[in-house]
């Protein structure tokens, strides 16, 4: 049959089903009619002619079978056929029907989210860019490797921009302004900033969303300083409240007065910056705003731009790739060599890569393999689980419908049918569920876009995985029940219905070890998340109420370099400790020493100390003298820091008593000595004083080490007699009167800044805790199933033991510790796979390793507990059978 | 089939179908009389084999149909053969008269 006859049959079988099925009733009454009539007219009666007339016709349910099948497209037939058959299967089963979409739900859905947030991080340009498969990022590199990326410089940018293998090339530098819009009301804004050639949108492909944009076209127009700027979208709206509002608006950038000329396209933003806040300023009025030189655009020594460009037609990846080598290979000979010490400069290079991600950290989806393996795996780790829990519930099903498929194979269904009908059942369940998961994909969209810069795949490249992963996990989760199902025949199953159903369980149980198994390193993780997350939202406060203390956080890269900026903290300090209602002004570095493991000195009397090997891991905090005092923390012993410190020949430290119990086991801490390396070189701390371990603390954040007045603080902590909301304002005048280019990023209360941590830690643990929870309560659903399973089974067998004296309570002890193995082996597997989830942890995050085993321990007992209900409810079940009228059933 | 006729070859049925309907468009109860009449009774066709026959060639093209009044004012669904059925009987013909010509050969043969 040609290819168009092939198509009209489809058609025809599924658009004109009835009325083929009507015209084939009615032509083969016809059929009969004409040969009664010849009947009749042979001189039967018209009754004995019709009876001789469908006598002779034959079997007219037969035929029309027959006719069906010549017709073509029978396959839509069957398939209609198995799928009502599989919903009046799932209404007469409606519990396990509901588990089971569920779990497909997750699954699927689960896979929805994840695919449709790493596509585009991988495959697709950054949010608010054009996808354009000719949009490329020239990157500068250097080092052996080439993976250390260097900036370019703006000869070299104009260079590209000669070559014929780009239609255009634009570059953009980053930099962290200060932003004052002059309206009196608010703050000095710190903006993240890009200064761009004049071409960038344009390169882009971005069509501004208001404005003209920029005077200047040339993309190596630079000469002439234009103080203009496009603003990104979401500040438009919030400042001017619509983006042609904006237009025209001027505002001081590091105190330069600009005029906004352009809103940017929605979405638009060079690094997710986490305020709504994102600038592109010409080029050419980078000097006059940053007080910098005008030899940046002339010198290859000034490195400081990244490149964007659109490839020329024809033109590919790699036929650029050379080009921009020799180029790069060019501008390093031509630049002075620096040679300081040992240190030479690292032959510089470049490539071109597909623009994908964002703008400021572009990179190579090889690149990101391991980021993108580890995706995957926790994509196939939460398939595996719901794939497992399906599995396990179907071939529960199937058992129970042994007789049934018996039968159906003694009438003379093929095992073929019959698995092909099962298979129906799990895809009809599988799409259902994909369904399902993609209302809640578009949940998660929407939530995902509003509260994060990302941008998320196409729904309908998501729709395609989606029902992809449908279709896989259906035939996983379902093909091996199903030829599970139809292995034995009626005889078989007839004879001994529990040999088969051992078999049938066992591999159900198979399924449930492997969910609890799978759970546990799920659990660990996300438990192990949520400590790591908690960790970061705390403010230490002593026993000061948190309504008398007022954070003020500085930026400090946007005020570095400028007049006005962080050296007029001192200056802020002295007004703010003579204002009425403040108490004290204590000085903070905005974020503590990174993470560093110390050594704990050997005792020794006399004699220099030497290591002892014993390392001990601390996240100093910097705080100045007098802060324990201000913030009424208890010195135990010892002393605070004093002034004199700084000309000591070892680095001071105070210790909490958390510190001294945990490390010291409660023995002398003062003139301790410890250990910490520092590149090449041994830093020797000791303890001068021990403090009252402070509410708020991280079990890290014991140790305290001086700031040192050489570096700028940072942050101010200000503790108030009057409550601490009542002082914002007065330190906002102050602030903006003594340091005019130092934005302010953070300015209240304590209490305030705890009850926002609250709020974000609530939402970012119940998400995880539901994701975990979820795993474990479908593992234990399962176990459920199998030893329901087993007491419907052997129903005849306990009213037998029962009838012979077994007791209740040895009845529901078989059951439970049946269960209860199942759960246990499922744990003993599971263990080395959170070990390896939590060395996994520790090693490419860098989450403490200190409390694991906790949460390890915790995690096991919660899913032996969970997996005892999920095994004692059936059990009780068993141990209440009537023997009488099990016996009697059988 | 009839019990009293000789066994249709496989595969002929198409080709009979094919060309009587060439030579006149007719329903499936008249297409069988004209069989049994051609044949003068030889061949039989039942219904079982019939309308599978015409449903299969109308799927593949090789046949159409339409619904008409007969002459005795009753509806039926009449069945002619289309241009790519006209191929396919000259085609079935020639196949079957080198068959039939190949079988004669060698029944002459002593």
């Amino acid at each position: 049959m040609s290819v168009y006859g092939e198509a009209r049959a489809w058609l025809r079988a599924v658009m004109l089903r009835r009325r083929a099925e009507r015209e084939m009733h009615e032509e083969m009454t016809a059929h009969i009619e004409q040969a009664a009539a010849r009947f009749v007219a042979r001189g039967m009666s018209e009754r004995d002619a019709l009876h001789a007339a469908r006598k002779e016709f034959g079997n007219v349910a037969l035929i029309q079978e027959r006719s069906r099948d010549s017709r073509g497209g029978r396959w839509v037939d069957n398939l209609r056929a198995d799928v009502r058959y599989a919903l009046r299967h799932f209404a007469r089963t409606p519990l396990t029907t509901i588990t089971i979409l569920f779990a497909m739900l997750l699954g699927v859905g689960g896979n929805a989210a994840l695919y449709s947030v790493m596509q585009p991080l991988l495959f697709r340009t950054p949010p608010g860019v054009p996808n354009d498969p000719s949009l490329v990022m020239i990157r500068g590199t250097e080092g052996p490797s080439g993976r250390i990326y260097r900036e370019l410089s703006y000869p070299e940018l104009l260079d590209f921009a000669a070559q014929s293998v780009f239609a255009a090339v634009a570059g953009f530098r980053a930099a962290d302004v200060a932003v004052d819009l002059g309206s009196g009301a608010e703050d000095i804004l710190s903006v993240r900033t890009n200064y761009v050639t004049p071409n960038f949108f344009n390169v882009l492909g971005a069509k501004l969303a208001a404005g003209p944009g920029f005077m200047e076209t040339r993309y190596d127009a630079h000469e002439l300083a234009e103080l203009t700027v496009v603003v990104d979208y979401k500040f438009a709206v919030k400042q001017f409240g619509t983006p042609a509002a904006a237009i025209g608006k001027t505002a001081r950038v590091n105190g330069v007065l600009v005029t906004i000329v352009g809103v940017a396209p929605k979405r638009l933003v060079t690094m997710p910056h986490g305020a709504d806040r994102n600038f592109w300023i010409p080029v050419s009025a980078l000097p006059a705003i940053e007080h910098t030189s005008a030899n940046i655009f002339a010198s290859d020594d000034s490195s400081a731009f990244r490149s964007i460009a659109r490839l020329a037609e024809g033109q590919t990846v790699v036929s650029a790739m050379p080009v921009v080598r020799n180029l790069a290979a060019r501008h390093f000979a031509a630049r002075a060599p620096v040679q300081t010490g040992a240190s030479k400069v690292q032959k510089a290079d470049a490539d071109v890569i597909r623009l994908r991600g964002n703008l400021e950290v572009g990179s190579d989806p090889s690149e990101t393999l391991w980021g993108a393996a580890a995706v995957v795996a926790l994509d196939l780790l939460i398939l595996l689980v719901c794939t497992t829990t399906v599995s396990s519930l179907l071939v529960g099903a199937a058992v129970t419908r042994r007789h049934e498929i018996g039968i159906r194979l003694a009438l003379g269904a093929s095992r073929v049918r019959i698995v092909r009908q099962l298979l129906t059942e799990t895809l009809v369940l599988a799409l259902a569920g994909a369904i399902g998961g993609l209302l809640l994909f578009t949940v998660i969209r929407r939530l995902l876009e509003a509260r994060m810069e990302v941008e998320v795949a196409s729904p309908w490249s998501t729709v395609g995985f989606t029902a992809a992963v449908a279709l896989f996990t259906a035939l996983l989760s379902g093909l091996s029940p199903a030829l599970h199902a139809t292995r034995q025949g009626l005889a078989q199953v007839l004879k001994n219905s529990s040999a088969g159903a051992t078999s049938r369980s066992r591999l159900q149980r198979v399924f449930v070890i492997a969910q609890i198994a799978l759970a546990q390193p799920l659990l660990v993780s996300l438990v192990m998340f949520m400590i790591f997350v908690s960790g970061e939202f705390r403010t230490a406060q002593g026993k000061v109420d948190a309504e008398r203390l007022l954070v003020v956080r500085f930026d400090a890269w946007s005020a570095r370099g400028k007049t006005g900026g962080l050296e007029r903290i001192p200056a802020i300090i002295r007004r703010l400790e003579s204002t009425a209602g403040v108490r004290a002004v204590i000085p903070q570095s905005a974020n503590s020493f990174p993470r560093t493991y110390i050594e704990l000195a050997s005792a020794n009397v006399g004699g220099a100390a030497s290591p002892s090997g014993t390392r001990v891991q601390v996240m100093p905090a910097e705080i100045p003298s007098g802060y324990f005092r201000a913030m009424d923390v208890e010195v135990l012993s010892g002393r605070e820091f004093i002034v004199a410190d700084s000309a000591s020949p070892f680095t001071p430290i105070i210790v909490s008593s958390r510190f001294v119990h945990d490390v010291l086991e409660d023995g002398p801490a003062i003139g301790r000595r410890f250990y910490r390396r520092i590149g090449p070189w041994m830093d020797t701390l000791q303890i001068v004083g021990v403090v009252a371990a402070e509410h708020g603390r991280d079990n890290l954040e014991q140790m305290f080490m001086r700031l040192r007045t050489m570096r700028r603080p940072e942050a101010l902590l200000i503790r108030t007699i009057v409550p601490a909301a009542s002082v914002i304002p007065t330190v906002r005048n102050i602030v903006r009167n003594e340091a005019p280019m130092l934005p302010v990023v953070t300015l209240e209360t304590v209490a305030q800044q705890n009850r926002n941590s609250r709020s974000d830690f609530f939402q970012i643990s119940m998400a995880s805790a539901a994701g975990g929870l979820t795993t474990l309560l479908l593992g234990c659903v399962g176990l459920y199933a199998v030893v329901a399973l087993a007491v419907g089974q052997r129903k005849r067998e306990i009213g037998i033991r029962v009838a012979l004296g077994a007791q209740q309570s040895q009845v529901l002890e078989l059951f439970f510790l049946n269960g209860l193995k199942l759960s246990l082996i499922g744990l003993f597997i599971g263990l080395p796979l959170s070990a390896t989830s939590l060395h996994l942890l520790a090693t490419q995050v860098g989450m403490p390793r200190s409390n694991m085993m906790f949460v390890t321990a915790i995690v096991a007992l919660m899913v032996i507990g969970v997996a005892s209900i999920a095994t004692w409810l059936p059990a009780r079940k068993a141990a209440n059978v009537d023997p009488l009228v099990a016996l009697r059933a059988e | 089939m009839s019990a009293k006729s000789p066994s249709l070859l496989q595969g002929t049925l198409d080709l009979i179908v094919l060309q009587l309907l060439k030579s006149e468009p007719t329903n499936g109860y008249e297409l069988a009389q004209r069989i049994e009449a051609i044949s003068r009774e030889a061949l039989s066709i039942n219904a079982g084999s019939l309308y599978p026959a015409l449903y299969r060639l109308e799927a593949r093209d090789l046949i159409s149909a339409k619904w008409e009044e007969s002459k005795t004012g009753r509806r039926v669904k009449v069945y002619s053969v289309t241009a790519s059925g006209r191929k396919e009987l000259t085609e079935q013909r020639d196949e079957w008269a080198k068959f039939a010509g190949a079988l004669s050969a060698i029944l002459k043969t002593t």
